[in-house]
């Protein structure tokens, strides 16, 4: 019986050394691999790894600001102002050359300007832009743009940021004498010999902005001020009045004293923006001695042509 | 011929005016930061002085006349609010564009929001020339003042 057992014993033991002969280079050869749930490595272990790396485009981090800017009369005006942009790929990647700038604003020809480089802070650079503006663009805000690429033409642009550009009224009259002919009391409708002629320097434009207006006074009598020739008198119009000596005509009634908006004058605004204003004297009064009538200093009566 | 020459200028003396509007080249220009679609917002309580630029001709352009431009500034409207604080009368030198008037406007403690103001003066250039009829340019400016929270 014990022999038996011993026999027993015997191959128990040979077969647990063929199984352990067996398992181990199963094991090592990561034969069981597919039953295990987690697989850690050890710290130690080697492994290969593989990872796609895109380019990143560039981002504007910030636009300096520009503060409310006045026009300048008939030339322009240079706006200068920083931006600053930024690469994850690194400052390196910006592309110096490709940094714009513009400004818009509806129904305004868009002004573009250039932009040079200024410094590099880790992975940003900051460019100076440089936009040209007209005498007679338009008031308003005006949206700015800015936008620069990469070293493979990603682009970032921001438009978040905005300026305004100020109202400018300048304009220049010509010529220095209005006259009429030589008239007797009692004519009419006497037209001016000379006409206003308003070369506008500034972006101010009818009849968005406002109107032409023009300011008369009574006439006095050089040598008798008390004699008057009214201003009520005298009619303005521009050169779409059909007969500026009626109000029919396009023709309108001035006032003493009173700023009075020419119905229709308009003023254009542009590189050859104005207008043109002409007179009528609707009556000579009777019963004024002959001399003559003056607007001036002394008189405190100077007539006014505005906007 | 004597006789019809004396009618003549008894007809000159007599019976003749002669108007003319003799006016200068006039060339200066205000820019106003605010106009009629572009109020002034400011606060109950709240005080701030804006400028408004005067040019004369900083192009230096040939349709300019080479002569300082006298101007004189008269408040018409807003004075509860506003006042002009750099004086009535200005000089703006030829080829310049570096003088401001100076406005003060001060919103009282008992507005409220909503309130709008109207403030409204008068740039007008003044000439000591002598001449029959002077003309000259006169700009009016004007703008609403909003009261905001």
């Amino acid at each position: 019986m014990n022999k038996i057992k011993k026999s027993v014993k015997k191959a128990g033991l040979t077969l647990f050394v063929i199984m352990l002969f067996i398992l181990i280079p199963a094991i090592s050869a990561g034969f069981f691999d597919g039953f295990k749930k987690d697989v850690r490595l050890a710290p130690s272990q080697d492994t290969e790894v593989a990872i796609s790396v895109g380019n990143a485009a560039p981002t504007i981090v910030s636009v300096g600001a520009i503060p409310a800017t006045d026009p300048l009369s008939g030339t322009t005006k240079s706006i200068t102002f920083q931006f600053t942009a930024q690469d994850s790929n690194g400052a390196s990647d910006l592309n110096d050359a490709s940094a714009s700038t513009s400004f818009a604003k509806s129904g305004e020809p868009t002004r573009t300007g250039t932009c040079s480089f200024v410094s590099t802070t880790g992975n940003q650079k900051t460019y100076s832009c440089t936009v040209t503006m007209q005498y007679y663009d338009d008031n308003g805000v005006w949206t700015k743009t800015v936008s620069i690429q990469d070293a493979a033409a990603a682009t970032g642009t921001d438009s978040s940021t905005s300026f305004t550009y100020n109202l400018l009224r300048d304009i220049i009259m010509t010529p220095t004498l209005i006259s009429f002919p030589t008239t007797i009391q009692g004519s009419t409708n006497l037209l001016s010999t000379t006409q206003t002629s308003i070369t506008n320097k500034g972006n101010f434009n009818t009849p968005t902005d406002g109107s032409v207006q023009v300011t008369a006074f009574n006439l006095k009598g050089a040598v008798t001020p008390a004699q008057i020739i009214p201003a009520a008198n005298f009619n303005a119009g521009d050169t779409s009045a059909t007969n500026v000596c009626t109000v029919a005509g396009g023709g309108t009634i001035l006032s003493d004293g009173v700023a009075t908006n020419i119905a229709g004058a308009g003023l254009t605004k542009g590189a050859s923006g104005g207008g043109t204003i002409k007179y009528c004297l609707t009556l000579v009064p009777t019963g004024i001695s002959d001399q003559n009538y003056v607007a001036n200093v002394a008189n405190a009566n100077i007539w006014r042509v505005g906007i | 011929m004597i006789r019809k020459y004396k009618l003549y200028l008894c007809l000159i003396f007599i019976f003749v005016f002669f108007i003319s509007l003799i006016s200068y080249v006039s060339a200066f220009g205000i820019s106003s930061p605010y106009w009629n679609t572009n109020p002034l917002e400011m606060r109950v309580g709240e005080s701030k002085d804006i400028s408004f630029n005067l040019q004369n001709c900083p192009a230096l352009s040939a349709d300019c006349v080479v002569k300082d431009e006298n101007v004189v500034v008269s408040l018409q409207e807003g004075k509860k609010i506003a006042r002009i604080t750099s004086g009535k009368f200005y000089t703006i030198p030829f080829g310049t564009a570096d003088q401001f008037i100076i406005m003060k406007v001060k919103i009282p403690s008992n507005a409220k929001v909503g309130d709008i103001y109207n403030v409204r003066f008068s740039v007008a250039s003044y000439e000591e020339a002598g001449g029959s009829i002077n003309i000259g340019v006169e700009y009016i400016i004007e703008f609403p003042v909003v009261i905001i929270a």
